[in-house]
């Protein structure tokens, strides 16, 4: 990706809080267009607040955003109104989240659902906007589009329910897509398939995407960048390329080694004692120093930095070199 | 392999079927004539994509629902004719653990007694020393009996399931996608655990999950599932080096892999 051009979406210092909980912390990352960038952690990390908070739809109260900017075609999403950011999500920001069923409605056809968004954020009339619908289930694989129209989520299978959401998603041509989870619920070969039509999406359409998963091999195999999530806090971010080959936070490292395919088949596996704090149980310092196989005397009391170099940022004290 | 075959199975399945009518009326042929023997400290692996019927087998393994036919043979007695107590004692020899450890652990009840309970359904005394024999075996402390599942996170909930399944000092293990609901750096403990217990206890096991990177780590034997049958079957590295049939070459070829 060319990196002069300038970020469809940068999040600037987002903390983001459940009353007086913190959840998350000076998270800082931007998308360049086109650009697939994966976020992975472990669950209770705050991935999918995050992905929320960008597209306001954090359950506010009791969530809420405490600091930071979410900035996208201009605009501090963080600080827009309901109304005007009504617009932004499910047009210029698409959404695909883990469990199809849940976003899908179950009372209105695969074709009104698709053609909803247009009818909103492009005002097209309903018959256009059905034949256009057709023409994004033909994009996303399913077959006898016009036919699909008319049926109903439940009587799709999983994988085809996954490409629904994608056609609903990239109906309005978004510039960004938020993906949280999208392929978890899904089985390997289906997953295969549904992480190929979001690298052609991308390809087709030059969509970013922000994409959630706590599978280093998905986010390897079709990022380009990804940044690790520990405890509410970007902990180290890169190319997908060095990122997992050479990581130099701990907790990557850990992350990375622990994976069965990375260990010969019946050895000990190098397991990561413990587990991540809650939040509100975090101490002063790093968040992973009771788990930490290196931690100097000062992780433990003072947060490290997140530095950033051209290629790569990372926070810690005693990274491996 | 060298003398496996000749060795007396600790258990021996046979035309195993299952078949569910589903609320529309439909029959839905979930297990279609499964064979599988199980050598005595083997880990089986049992893998195959969801709905292939691998939950249903195992759970007719264990009798917990009715296969419609087949035998299963449990140290070469016939555990498919057996009823009353005569099924009570047999089951003691095969315990069942399961994906979400939460919803199999009684909420309500605290872990001591939740895993003391299939010693007090069996009427045998000393469950206080067992109890605190098994917390310490999967690495709880003395403590977690006095508390509530609730109180615990899914990977300490797992090692409860554990505890309980073990109570009964089983032969065989089957394991129902224990580590899927897990993230890696509690799974990896998981794993860890179930192949200590293996080497310490000399556990046999079934070790059920959708997860093929997980399972050619565990497994001695594998079998790969497709709609209700086993279509591949033999040593985990071979399936996994050469595998013999092209569902099982899709699957490998699918795992997202860190480059
Ligand atoms: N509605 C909520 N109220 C209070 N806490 C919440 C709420 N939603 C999420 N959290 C907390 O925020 C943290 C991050 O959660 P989440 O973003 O879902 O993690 P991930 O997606 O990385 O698994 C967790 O500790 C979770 O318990
Ligand atoms: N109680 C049930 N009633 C009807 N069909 C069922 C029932 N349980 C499972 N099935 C069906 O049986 C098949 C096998 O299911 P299951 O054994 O759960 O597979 P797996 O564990 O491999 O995902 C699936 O088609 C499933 O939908
Ligand atoms: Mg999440
Ligand atoms: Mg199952």
């Amino acid at each position: 990706m060319n990196a002069t051009s300038s970020p469809v979406l940068t999040v600037e210092n987002l903390s983001l809080a459940a009353g007086d909980l913190v959840l998350t912390e000076d998270v800082t990352f931007s998308i360049a267009p086109g650009e697939m960038l994966g976020l992975v952690g472990e669950s209770g990390c705050g991935k999918s607040v995050t992905a929320l908070s960008i597209l306001r739809l954090l359950p506010e109260p009791p969530l809420r955003i405490a600091a930071g900017r979410i900035l996208f075609g201009g605009r501090d999403l963080a600080a827009l109104s309901p109304g005007a950011m009504g617009r932004v999500r499910g047009g210029e920001i698409g959404m695909i989240f883990q469990e199809p069923m849940t976003s899908l409605n179950p009372v209105f056809t695969i074709g009104d659902q698709i053609a909803e968004p247009l009818i909103i954020h492009r005002g097209m009339k309903r018959a256009a906007a059905l034949t256009r619908a057709a023409e994004l289930l033909d994009l996303v694989g399913i077959a006898e589009p016009r036919a699909a129209l008319a049926r109903y989520p439940h009587q799709l299978s999983g994988g085809q329910r996954q490409r629904a959401m994608i056609a609903i998603a990239i109906a309005c041509t978004p510039k960004l897509l938020i993906a949280d989870e999208p392929t978890t619920a899904l089985d390997v070969t289906v997953q295969a398939q549904v992480l190929g039509l979001i690298a052609k999406l991308r390809r087709e359409l030059g969509l970013a995407c922000l994409l959630i998963t706590h599978d280093l091999g998905v986010v390897s195999q079709v990022c380009d960048r990804a940044m690790v999530m520990y405890a509410g806090r970007i902990i180290e971010e890169g190319p997908v390329k060095t990122l997992f080959s050479s990581p130099r936070h701990r907790y990557t490292r850990a992350l990375v080694d622990t994976i069965p395919a990375r260990n010969l088949p019946g050895a000990r596996l190098p397991a990561i004692p413990g587990q991540v704090p809650a939040p509100g149980a975090r101490g002063k310092g790093c968040a992973f120093v009771e788990r930490c196989n290196a931690p100097l005397q000062r992780c433990a009391t003072s947060m490290p930095p997140f530095a950033r170099d051209p290629i790569r940022a990372l926070a810690c004290w005693n990274p491996v070199q | 392999m060298n003398g496996e075959q000749k060795a007396k199975p600790l258990l021996a399945v046979a035309g195993l079927r299952k078949r569910y009518t589903d609320k529309s009326g439909r029959r839905v042929e979930a297990v279609k004539g499964v064979d599988l023997a199980l050598a005595p400290g083997e880990v089986l692996g049992i893998v195959g994509e969801s709905g292939c019927g691998k939950t249903t087998l195992g759970r007719c393994i264990m009798r917990l629902m009715e296969p419609d036919s087949g035998t299963i043979l449990l140290d070469g007695e016939d555990f498919t004719a057996k009823s009353g107590t005569a099924l009570k004692t047999a089951r003691r020899a095969m315990q069942m653990v399961f994906q979400d450890p939460f919803g199999s652990l009684n909420p309500r009840h605290k872990v001591g007694a939740i895993i003391g309970e299939p010693l007090v359904v069996h009427g045998i005394g000393g469950v206080e020393a067992r109890v605190a024999e098994l917390l310490d075996l999967v690495g709880l402390p003395a403590s977690a009996r006095a508390r509530y599942p609730h109180e615990f996170s899914g990977g300490q909930r797992q090692r409860i399931a554990i505890a309980r399944a073990l109570a009964l000092k089983p032969k065989l293990i089957i394991a129902d996608e224990p580590v899927s609901a897990l993230d890696v750096s509690i799974q990896s403990q998981i794993i860890n655990l179930i192949a200590d217990l293996k080497a310490t206890l000399g556990l046999s096991m079934i070790f059920i999950s959708h997860d093929l990177s997980v399972i050619r780590h565990v497994s001695n034997r594998v079998a790969v599932m497709k709609g209700g049958e086993i279509v591949e079957t033999g040593a985990a590295e071979a399936i996994f080096r050469a595998p013999a049939h092209d569902y099982t070459r899709s699957l490998i070829a699918a795992i997202p892999m860190l480059r």
